[in-house]
């Protein structure tokens, strides 16, 4: 690029080498707990069976129990509310 | 007084509280979207299938569509662009990248050449990696000069064009009207890429101003990397499964 060099100081290999091995290790643990898991069904530490990830990836009507996402996004805004509504409360 | 003191937290965490609540319906918004079928919705998917004859107007819908929504394409813009400043520059390095990604967008499909899909959306998510490593300064720093980065968007538009060719290619386009839905589908990811990419400069343009920007950058160009990497392993992971 013509008129980066002026923009942002180089940085040293050390730096660069870090940056780069965090965005592959990022990449890879997100990959791993979320998008396999979603996609694939490809599970291997369990955190998408956990998360309901895995039922995205089953054709529908198979889950095998795992909550779906929909419920569990459901549960979640229910809580939020009942937590909302009761801390409000005490405190006041 | 007192009243300010006891419904001040409250408040604050009523606040906090809001922003989960919606950060978690967004969350739900996102994950309730329709399955795609690789790229193309399923009921867009339905309409090319069943297409017969030229349809110009809806087929510039769906280049739009699929440029305005296809992250991959929108992040390796954000890439190129963001250490262009002058509109001379933003000017050439786009049209480099469409001259690309058309030539091969039309020659694939209308020629008929077949690529994997994962492998060339796996390229297209290394062309991300690239342009991520090529902004944090990284040619210059490992081989003590960059590698001309005209060329490299040119040649990572034909990628590009490859993969936009692969989604037309599932659906077995009638013959009938051919040429001109293609052409049609490419005018309107052309379309749908000057619509993103005057987004895009916005929100740069007023991101620059701002001070910490360099530094932000640093960061933004790492997560550029890591975005590229997660969307190459996905589509990798796809193609070793002999294309699920």
């Amino acid at each position: 690029m013509t008129n980066q060099s002026t923009t942002a100081p180089l940085p040293s290999m050390r730096t660069l080498a870090i940056t780069t091995a965090i965005a592959l290790g990022l990449a890879a643990v997100i990959l791993v707990t979320t998008v396999l898991p979603a996609e694939y069904g490809i599970d291997p530490l369990g955190t998408g069976e956990a998360l309901g990830l895995t039922a995205i990836a089953r054709p529908e009507g198979k889950s095998n129990g795992a909550p779906s996402m929909i419920r569990t996004c459901d549960l979640l805004v229910r809580r939020l509310v009942q937590v909302l509504f009761l801390e409000g409360s005490s405190l006041v | 007084m007192t009243d300010n003191a006891i419904s001040d937290p409250v408040r604050r965490k009523s606040a906090r509280l809001g922003v989960a609540a919606g950060l978690a319906l967004a969350l739900c918004a996102i994950v309730s979207q329709p399955v795609d079928a690789h790229g193309v919705s399923s009921k867009d998917a339905l309409y090319l299938l069943s297409l017969d004859g030229p349809a110009i107007i809806p087929l510039m819908y769906l280049g739009a569509k699929h440029m305005v929504t296809g992250y991959d394409h929108l992040l390796f813009l954000v890439g190129v662009i963001f250490y262009l400043y002058r509109l001379k520059d933003i000017l050439l390095y786009v049209s480099l990248f469409t001259i690309g990604h058309s030539v091969t967008l039309l020659g694939g499909a209308l020629g008929g050449i077949r690529v994997d899909p994962f492998l060339i959306d796996a390229i297209i998510g290394l062309s991300i990696v690239y342009k991520g490593f090529e902004n944090l300064g990284g040619f210059r720093r490992v081989l003590g000069f960059e590698p001309d980065s005209r060329v490299a968007v040119l040649i990572f538009g034909l990628f590009h064009g490859f993969g936009l060719a692969t989604k037309l290619q599932q659906f077995q386009l009638s013959p009938n009207g051919l040429v001109e839905n293609i052409v049609s589908f490419n005018v309107g990811v052309e379309i749908g890429q000057l619509l993103a990419l005057t987004a895009v400069l916005i929100a740069l343009t007023y991101w620059r101003a701002r001070p910490g920007y360099l530094q932000h950058a640093y960061v933004t160009n790492a997560a550029l990397m890591t975005a590229g990497f997660v969307f190459a392993g996905y589509q990798l992971t796809g193609f070793f499964l002999g294309g699920a």
